[in-house]
């Protein structure tokens, strides 16, 4: 039996739950600058390194967790791990797991903008995992700020008492030390029996091209060593471990992490989605009998078709998809063929956030030209004969006749707003299906709104018309509740006659007339004129429900075609070749990308 | 046969020579121009001739069947440094008495004493740029003559010279069918007009109306108008007995520009002076497509240096024939092409341009009569026919 190297009691574990732009990257740093983890002339090598890490680990976009000396007060010197989470809607699952290894979490919010409903979300979370939450106001010396106002916007919207909040600007570095104190004082220390057998919480998993999987883990009970042989209970999977240490910001080994203490792990393990996060790794033999609770197998929410413009960059599609899913175990995809694209994928993301960054990884790091379809949802199809389809393209639906329902999935909607901007958020609600369940003031100036919203009315531009309607005010958390049946109906859209099923969408029947017609028109709007008459219609089954034409170029030349002009003219011809391969051709029509996108915009 | 390896060359050739000098600028142009207030008529001519002398050898064992003297606006230059420079260029060529020498020339030159002397130096084509013969129009494109001046110029070089082109723009600005069919009525009073040059104004970059039109002070006529212009100018000219055979260029029979004709076979030419193009078959580098110096101080100091040579590639060099030949009259003759470009042609591009070619016949905008030749609608959509081509072959 080996002997304790570290005193339990001197480890306090904490997150940081900030809403964007409150701060939390600054103070992460400040933090690191106060403990002396980093010099100097250290800082800047410090960010770019944290750059390098941000493009290899992707969407899980996040600071390190780093394990702190800090002296304290008391003259006792403790050790503090940071450890960071994710700071998107998308990702709270992570968020969940990051916060169920700590005992503590500071909530920081911009003494002048108050608390945002992501920032509520996330606190309710670490609510829930039982943290000592530490209020701070950051950024006090701006000439907005209002530090007495959002103390009562703290305690009308958490029920959190903040009189005692700590004032600081991480920016100027002023009370960052009263933070630290704070935590030292208030976070309790964690427990956990060092001799029970081994429990350690995976709370980060990212693919490193040199060493394999790494994860990030709190050892809840028992002892992690390097060269042991462990097992992760959710997968099944085994490993020797290759490497142990702990990141302070560098990374450094160590022979022992106990209960309470947070650090890496590296092993044999070559996949991502073999050590997943939330999982409970244990040992071989003489392992745990349970499982740490909360691990989720997380399903991906929204859909999408990716396609290369070039049917020959396809292999290269594949082969970059591959890749990412190494280093992202929630990105999916499987094949896809579209009568109007050709051979793609169908991929799957948490949320749109996920979808954007894979979309941009994809162009600008494995330089692939790609058309994207409009995002779509998950449906549960339940046919006649009792069979229940899961449906992530509209395209797949089956024929009406064999449709005994369609049922979709919804979210619950938190909706944090400022009174005065109330009526068009409701408005935005109620026109995308919502029904309120809750309406709820927290203080004078913030209305908190609950809204059950089918997934399908979320997912394209929901947030940003939620943004554009209240002047920027409201903020949004959402999570999946369950399907639902609706009357929903599948929009095909025709060009010249012919249906191109990647413009196919899933929409309610009391609103397919509105969106068919808006869609041919944006339609018109973004598809070029070209040599040929182009017909758009929307149609439900066999009926058009609505029509545009876009006409014909009447005059197409260029007037003067002289010496210089004609190889002007041909460099101007050969680069429109290559500007093609942003379009796709249905029939002799050529679709640019914008068509693809919108088919679910809804503004205007 | 001195067939060349690389590309097999037709023994005509041209010869360009670029005078820059304009009195003013047109918000329109970005053509190489220089204004100033003395032009430096012996230098520019000294340049010229430094630059020819050791080009002429490109020319080597080429039959020169045309001089063309452009701008813009050659009218300008010293009539006797222009004949002088046309007699050098003769010589030492060898070309022949009677082949087409043009010179574009602004209406307000055309008086008796320049054309009896520029008669003498051996011009026997007159490009006149008329542009409109609408005082508003005229006002609008800021021409520095008036439309009397224009009609008399043109009136005038008819008598003397015989062989004229004019040039006139439709879809300027704020200008409607009306307006432009005055102008084609006075078209129709020029006896013995050969030639029609008629341009759709087109905004380009770095010129005055590019900075108006993007400012919204500069309205120019809408595409369906000037499809109707075009399709009134085709009318009226094929009315006058003067039949289109290129996109821009309408002309009686045999008063077709030979010059610009060569260039849209894909011809040789040499091409002299201030930002100047040139093509030439070089037996061992095959097309070179060549341009001097825009800046007139660049030029008259080093004038044999090139701005740029591109060695175009047989296949783009085939490409070109085959877009040219889908806006001229003379269209495609297959027969043609292969014998030009034995090099570059294979059973499976012929095959490939015959299938893109044949869908154009089958949708009017081609006709064939052995030879693949554009409709009315097809010199209207030129530009499409030409993407299809280079989306099936390029």
């Amino acid at each position: 039996m080996s002997k304790r190297i570290v005193d339990q009691s001197k480890i306090r574990n904490f997150s940081i739950i900030a809403h964007i732009d409150h701060g939390k990257s600054t103070l992460a740093d400040r933090i690191l600058d106060v403990t002396g983890a980093i010099t100097d002339r250290e800082k800047k090598a410090q960010f770019l390194d944290n750059m390098e890490l941000e493009r290899e680990r992707g969407i899980t976009i996040k600071a390190q967790t780093v394990r702190l000396d800090y002296t304290a007060d008391d003259g006792v010197t403790y050790i503090l791990n940071l450890i960071d989470t994710p700071g998107h809607v998308d990702f709270s699952y992570e968020v969940s797991r990051s916060l169920a290894c700590c005992e503590g979490a500071v909530l920081v919010v911009d003494a002048a903008q108050g608390v945002e409903a992501q920032t509520v979300a996330n606190v309710y979370l670490a609510l829930d995992n039982n943290l000592e939450i530490v209020p701070v106001l950051n950024k006090i010396d701006l000439p907005a700020a209002d530090p007495e106002r959002v103390k009562q916007d703290i305690e009308d919207t958490i029920g959190l008492d903040a009189s005692d909040a700590v004032l600081c600007s991480a920016k100027s570095g002023v009370g960052v030390r009263d933070i630290l104190e704070a935590v030292v004082h208030l976070v309790p220390p964690p427990k956990g029996d060092f001799d029970a057998p081994l429990k350690a919480l995976v709370f980060d998993s990212w693919f490193d091209a040199y060493r394999g999987v790494v994860n990030m883990v709190r050892v809840m009970e028992g002892e992690l060593r390097p060269k042991m042989k462990i097992h992760w209970m959710a997968t099944g999977a085994t490993s020797e471990i290759t490497e142990l240490g702990v990141y302070g910001p560098h990374a450094r080994p160590v022979k022992s992490l106990g209960p309470g203490e947070v650090g890496f792990v590296i092993s044999m393990i070559k996949d991502v989605s073999m050590a997943r996060v939330g999982d409970t790794i244990t040992t071989v033999e003489n392992g745990a009998k349970e499982a740490l609770p909360g691990f989720k197998d997380v399903k991906p929410m929204v859909f999408c078709g990716i396609f290369p413009t070039e049917s020959h960059d396809y292999e290269e599609l594949r082969d970059a998809l591959d890749k990412l899913v190494l280093n992202d175990a929630s990105l999916t995809y499987e094949p896809e063929t579209s009568l109007a694209l050709g051979f793609g994928f169908r991929c799957g993301f948490l949320g749109l956030l996920h979808m954007e960054i894979v979309q941009e990884r994809l162009e600008r790091e494995y330089d692939l030209d790609l058309i994207t379809t409009a995002p779509s949802v998950v449906y549960r199809v339940v046919k006649t004969d009792g069979e229940i389809l899961m449906i992530d393209n509209p395209s797949h639906l089956p024929v009406v006749t064999l449709i005994d329902r369609i049922e979709e999935p919804y979210i619950t909607a938190t909706i944090h707003v400022p009174p005065e901007h109330i009526g068009p958020v409701i408005g935005l609600c109620e026109e995308r299906r919502g029904s309120q369940i809750d309406l709820s003031y927290a203080g004078t100036n913030r209305i908190i709104l609950t809204y059950e919203i089918p997934m399908n009315e979320v997912v394209f531009d929901f947030f940003d018309r939620l943004k554009s309607v209240s002047r920027g005010y409201a903020s949004l958390d959402y999570e999946f509740i369950g399907f639902r049946p609706g009357a929903l109906v599948k929009l095909d859209v025709l060009v010249n006659d012919e249906p191109v099923d990647a413009l196919s969408i899933i929409v309610h029947r009391d609103f397919a007339y509105e969106r068919g017609r808006s869609l041919v028109k944006r339609l018109r709007e973004v598809i070029p004129r070209q040599m040929y008459e182009v017909a758009l219609q929307a149609a439900i089954g066999t009926r058009i429900i609505s029509r545009e034409t876009i006409k014909a170029f009447r005059k197409n030349v260029t007037a003067k075609c002289y010496g210089g002009d004609i190889s002007r003219k041909r460099k101007l011809l050969e680069k429109q070749k290559a500007g093609k391969k942003r379009m796709k051709q249905v029939g002799n029509i050529e679709i640019p990308q914008e068509a693809f996108l919108a088919v679910l915009r809804t503004d205007q | 046969m001195q067939a060349s390896p690389k590309q097999r060359r037709d023994q005509r050739a041209g010869v360009y020579i670029h005078v820059p000098f304009c009195a003013r600028l047109c918000p329109y142009c970005d053509f190489a121009v220089s204004i100033k207030a003395e032009i430096p008529h012996r230098a520019y001519a000294e340049a010229l001739l430094a630059e020819f002398a050791m080009r002429a050898q490109e020319l080597e064992g080429r039959d020169v069947r045309t001089i063309y003297v452009g701008g813009g606006t050659p009218s300008l230059w010293d009539r006797g440094e222009l004949s002088r420079v046309l007699d050098v260029v003769r010589e030492r060529l060898g070309v022949a008495e009677d082949v087409e020498v043009t010179l574009e020339t602004n209406p307000n030159q055309v008086d008796e004493a320049a054309l009896r002397e520029w008669k003498a130096a051996g011009i026997n084509r007159l490009s006149i740029g008329c542009q409109s013969f609408q005082p508003r129009m005229l006002q609008a494109l800021r021409r520095n003559h008036s439309a009397e001046v224009a009609i008399e110029a043109v009136e005038r070089a008819l008598s003397s010279i015989g062989n004229v082109s004019l040039d006139v723009m439709y879809g300027g600005p704020d200008q409607g069918l009306e307006e432009w069919e005055r102008d084609l009525d006075q078209l129709a009073r020029f006896e013995g007009l050969g030639h029609v040059s008629a341009y759709n104004l087109t905004v380009e970059p770095n010129t005055a109306f590019w900075t108006r039109r993007k400012r919204g002070s500069l309205r120019v006529t809408d595409e369906d108008t000037c499809a109707m212009m075009m399709e009134l100018l085709v009318e009226r000219c094929t009315a006058l007995g003067i039949e289109q055979y290129e996109v821009s260029s309408f002309a009686r029979e045999g008063a077709r520009s030979q010059h610009n004709s060569n260039y849209w076979v894909g011809g040789e030419y040499l091409g002299l002076g201030m930002g100047a193009h040139g093509l030439q078959i070089d037996a061992v580098r095959g097309v070179l497509r060549r341009n001097n110096a825009r800046k007139l101080a660049h030029y008259m100091r080093v004038p044999l240096e090139a701005a740029e040579i591109e060695e175009v590639s047989a296949h783009a060099h085939l490409l070109e024939r085959l877009f040219l030949g889908v806006r001229t009259g003379v269209g495609l003759d297959f027969d043609e092409v292969c014998h030009q470009f034995e090099h570059a042609v294979d059973a499976a591009l012929l095959e490939g341009a015959a299938k893109v070619l044949e869908v154009m016949v089958a949708e009017e905008l081609l006709v064939f009569d052995g030879v693949y030749r554009p409709t009315a609608a097809g010199f209207q959509l030129a530009d499409s026919l030409a993407e299809r081509i280079y989306d099936a072959l390029g």
